[in-house]
């Protein structure tokens, strides 16, 4: 896991569009699209930036399940949709010990273009502004995914209203 | 239920698989892969995946339609792609699949690429 300059992690997130608390299960994906799906028709224009960004969401997620949480169906993983800075932010915070963003492979490369696996987080890459890795302060790995709502779409407009309760999600350290 | 359906259709020496619904991880991914290697076992090694009815793929759905390709190659087959939608086409663009499969918009067309 990367270590973020001290501003980046105590900074408090934001009020939550959506905030979901998911067991480990593939079951869970299900889920979290219908609840993101809705909240990123309101924020994006283009239903291409829609369908990447929504696949990012859902690459994080399954990131979480399958690297972070190892599949154990008794962990969870804590989704968060957000508006900060008219920036989207998506946190997925899940009980394993991260990874190391510097070791994203090019999966376009010749070398790794066949490989069934790899490509990921590299969707994720593509779809997303910024991706940032830390941890909160009791030790779970945080995926923050940023991107920019263009202006003509103001942001929240359309967006669903908060959903997941009065937390704003666990905080950093 | 299950999140893909597979309809399967032989046209001459080709098998078209018509797949509909979602390919992604836990789901859709080892379905697709049963099938292929399904045709593959059968001695069916011209295979012609129809993707037009696919409503969601992920990188896991992405990597079983590499791995069917390089599976079916080493096996002495060929596998083709059949109306992409806008979404996968999309996909394969960004991961430069595009460049690795044979894709078609016409049925008629894809079948006769295999003779």
């Amino acid at each position: 896991v990367t270590d973020l300059p001290a501003s980046h992690t105590t900074r408090p997130f934001p009020q939550p569009l959506i905030h979901l608390t998911i067991g480990s299960t593939y079951k869970q994906l299900t889920l979290v699209s219908a609840a993101a799906q809705p909240v990123l028709r309101g924020l994006f224009a283009d239903s291409l930036t829609v369908d990447r960004v929504a696949l990012a969401i859902h690459e994080a997620v399954v990131n979480a399940i399958r690297h972070g949480n190892h599949e154990n169906p008794h962990t969870i993983i804590e989704i968060t949709l957000a508006i900060e800075d008219g920036d989207l932010i998506v946190r997925v915070v899940d009980e394993g010990s991260g990874f190391d963003l510097a070791e994203l492979q090019d999966p376009r490369h010749p070398d790794t273009l066949m490989r069934p696996h790899g490509r990921g987080l590299f969707l994720i890459h593509h779809a997303m502004d910024s991706i940032e890795t830390a941890r909160t302060h009791d030790g779970r790995a945080v995926l923050t995914l940023r991107k920019a709502i263009p202006p003509h779409h103001p942001p929240g407009r359309g967006a669903h209203p908060h959903q997941g309760g009065p937390d704003h999600g666990p905080a950093l350290d | 239920m299950a999140q893909l359906s597979i309809k399967q259709d032989q046209q001459g020496d080709v098998t078209i698989l018509r797949l509909s619904g979602k390919v992604t991880i836990g789901e859709g991914s080892v379905q697709l892969r049963e099938a292929v290697r399904g045709l593959l076992e059968g001695g069916k090694k011209n295979v012609l995946l129809d993707l037009g009815d696919i409503s969601y793929i992920d990188s896991s759905g992405i990597g079983e339609l590499v791995s069917s390709y390089t599976t079916t190659n080493n096996q002495g087959g060929t596998l083709k792609l059949l109306n992409l939608t806008k979404k996968l086409q999309d996909l394969l663009t960004i991961t430069k699949l595009l460049t690795v499969f044979q894709t078609f918009d016409n049925e008629q067309e894809a079948i006769d690429s295999f003779s």
